[in-house]
């Protein structure tokens, strides 16, 4: 028997040296605080900063080759800011309890603790941006709606027009608005991406979370999957409406972007993976176990996708071929994914003794879960589609106006 | 397809039950604030005041209180943050503990008293005792515990302030508080929480809390047959705890982490330093 091992429990052979409450997470065979719900959400609060970025990009910076986009991303990123805490209230043991990160959060830093609890952030991040990305639907979606009122009367346009007119005066203004909004959102919605981010770097028990890449990696990355998933919704729904074509310059936009966040995330991969070889990250019996730890095979997957990403979108650069970028969007999402797998999960399976392996296996009502919010997630995206009048592309014609008008172009 | 369907609506009720759980405590609160500006007043709100308003005057008060309660909600949260800080270091006594590694032989007393001491459930463990075997043959027993750190990893972490050090020291969790993150147990490098299966929140050595401060010993050092646990207040000078860690070579568990623990173990075999 080795020196080190801890053998009360003939189980813990098999594993190496773990503590014995790390076994207590009531799996099979250890097992992970934290698993499948959330690396899921962390993939949606990265959604909301790349669909945000999107939006941003129409209404803040007035690029006009987002402005047919621009409403379904703010929509996409509605959606996923009302989904999002379901995951880490389903992973709570004391979800009834979940409002007081809101009301007595941990933010103040003391003498002995410099520094602040990273998720009571959310209770600054989280309904700010809540409220501003309301508003900021309200502001986009206002005069159009004002219009659509008068055209069928129909009660919903009423409501959403907020009882004010279409003038092209209001439609300035609300333009002029949703610009200062979606600039604060975007920063807002940055921050909630980047949060958990830092409650991992933050966790000094897990050797593997000494990464101060990762909070940057889940901004990029969420960018990636962001714009990915616009491009998705954009097909769709293009295809699907009659009359409608895929605007070459859009998808086209949305490749640029997707390709700028692939970029900026493979740099952080390479620096991460510079700084674990060159500290020669493991300690010393770990080697045993390394492997299984740091997921190889899945490693492969994510850079051989990241590989074919990034030739498609260097490609649809070149040639306008819509389906490219498509492509590429749906591998974004499968890369995207795998990271946040890989960014959450292996740091827990090796062992704070560092000297043993746990292992970890979705479990049946971890996967019901997460079909089951997804499935939400697409409910409540398709039903503020089905009340928002996003797609008349008059966000194109308002701007157009204010342009012609001298106003906010 | 009919799982799909089951799987979503189970879900999309959870979905609004939160929004429906969140307005409720919104309302909640705003009638509360309500009630309390009404009462400040000295006119009760039940007592006609309310329904001798006019609907405008009415109107203005519920606008009133809404553009107040929503001002409070970002106050309240921002002033709760600065009153509720963690205390960090003693402000009374030290409470520490010294563990004669060399005097323990693996009889698993303290765990079995912490356990009845604490109803500490199966499966889990507020002390343990690790083995170590060394090439020779020799077996080397470890007991390990809460450490309860100077500057604890895992109270910087609580979202809500569940978990907090006393003033003598002692880190504690609230039961009443803790919402489940476990962000708490990520956070300690020694594995010494874990969550109740029993209470659902996380749980750990309170060093004995109850029992200490009415004069006795933790259970799991009264129960140690060799005293290979000593307990004490680090802080009085002719403490025996005191006096043990000043005359022995003693060592404390990773303290690369800068989480300053209060558990000096003597004779500590380096490969049990984890
Ligand atoms: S040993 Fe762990 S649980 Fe105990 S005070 Fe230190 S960090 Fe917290
Ligand atoms: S599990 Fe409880 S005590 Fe631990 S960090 Fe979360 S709320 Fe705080």
């Amino acid at each position: 028997m080795a020196y080190g091992s801890v053998v009360e429990y003939g189980r813990f052979q098999e594993v190496g040296n773990v503590f014995p409450n790390e076994m207590a997470y009531g799996y099979t065979l250890g097992g992970v605080n934290w698993g499948v719900l959330l690396v899921f959400y962390t993939l949606y609060t990265g959604l909301v900063a790349g669909t945000y970025l999107v939006a941003f990009l129409s209404l803040g910076l007035n690029n006009a080759r987002y402005h047919r986009v621009a409403g379904l991303s703010l929509i996409l990123a509605l959606s996923f800011i009302l989904a999002a805490p379901l995951f880490p209230l389903a992973e709570l043991r004391q979800p009834q309890r979940a409002l007081s990160i809101l009301t007595r959060p941990h933010l103040s830093p003391s003498e002995t603790y410099p520094g602040v609890s990273p998720i009571s952030l959310l209770a600054i991040v989280y309904p700010l941006l809540l409220v501003v990305t309301i508003l900021l639907v309200v502001f986009t979606f206002r005069a159009e709606a004002s219009r659509r009122a008068a055209e069928t009367g129909r009660l919903w346009y009423k409501i959403l027009s907020l009882g004010m007119g279409s003038s092209e005066a209001s439609l300035r203004r609300d333009l002029r608005v949703a610009g200062i909004l979606v600039s604060i959102g975007l920063i807002l919605a940055v921050l909630f991406a980047s949060y958990v981010g830092f409650l991992l770097v933050a966790t000094k028990a897990r050797v593997l979370w000494i990464d101060a890449t990762i909070p940057i990696h889940f901004v990029a990355s969420g960018i990636l999957s962001g714009a990915a998933l616009v491009a998705i919704a954009y097909y769709i729904v293009a295809k699907l409406a009659s009359g409608r074509a895929v605007d070459n310059g859009t998808i086209r936009g949305l490749g640029w972007v997707m390709l700028w966040a692939l970029l900026t995330g493979l740099g952080l991969d390479i620096v991460s993976e510079s700084a674990r070889a060159y500290h020669g990250f493991f300690p010393p019996g770990l080697e045993t176990y390394g492997s299984e730890v740091l997921m190889p095979s899945l490693r492969v997957a994510y850079y051989a996708i990241t590989a074919v990403i990034l030739v498609l979108l260097l490609v649809s650069q070149l040639k306008t071929k819509p389906w490219l970028v498509l492509l590429a969007s749906l591998l974004s999402m499968i890369q995207v994914a795998i990271y946040r797998w890989l960014a959450v999960i292996p740091a827990q399976l090796l062992s704070r003794t560092n000297a043993g392996v746990l292992h970890y296996s979705v479990e049946a009502h971890e996967a019901r879960l997460v079909v089951g919010v997804v499935a939400a997630t697409i409910f409540l995206a398709t039903i503020l589609a089905w009340i928002l009048p996003w797609g008349s592309g008059h966000l194109a014609r308002a701007r157009h106006l204010g342009a012609s008008q001298g106003g906010d172009a | 397809m009919c799982l799909l369907f089951d799987v979503f609506v189970e879900n999309f009720t959870i979905l609004i039950d939160l929004y429906i759980s969140i307005g409720v405590n919104i309302f909640w609160a705003g009638d509360r604030l309500v009630s309390a500006l009404s009462a400040s007043r000295g006119k009760s709100a039940r007592e006609g005041g309310r329904a001798g308003c006019s609907v405008d005057s009415s109107r203005r008060e519920f606008i009133k209180a809404a553009a107040i309660a929503s001002g409070l909600v970002l106050a309240g949260s921002l002033s709760v943050a600065s009153r509720a800080s963690t205390r960090g270091r003693a402000r009374g006594r030290r409470f520490a503990m010294f563990i004669d590694v060399d005097k323990c032989y693996g009889c698993y007393a303290c765990v079995v008293a912490c356990a009845h001491e604490n109803n500490v459930p199966v499966g889990v463990f507020r002390t343990w005792v690790e083995r170590y075997v060394k090439p020779d043959g020799t077996v080397v027993y470890v007991p390990k515990q809460c450490n309860h750190c100077d500057n604890p990893s895992c109270v910087e972490v609580c979202p809500v302030n569940a978990t907090y050090v006393n003033e003598d020291g002692i880190v504690l969790v609230n039961d009443d508080l803790c919402i489940g993150c476990g962000a708490c147990i990520e956070n300690c490098p020694y594995g010494a929480r874990f969550f109740n299966p029993v209470k659902g929140v996380a749980d750990k050595c309170t060093f004995c809390d109850h029992r200490i401060y009415q004069g006795l010993l933790p259970a799991c050092v009264e129960a140690c047959p060799t005293g290979a646990r000593v307990f004490g207040p680090l802080s009085e000078e002719d403490s025996e705890v005191s006096v043990l860690v000043r005359a022995a070579k003693t060592q404390r568990l990773k303290e690369w982490t800068g989480n300053e623990p209060q558990i000096y173990y003597k004779d500590l075999p380096a490969e049990a330093n984890t």
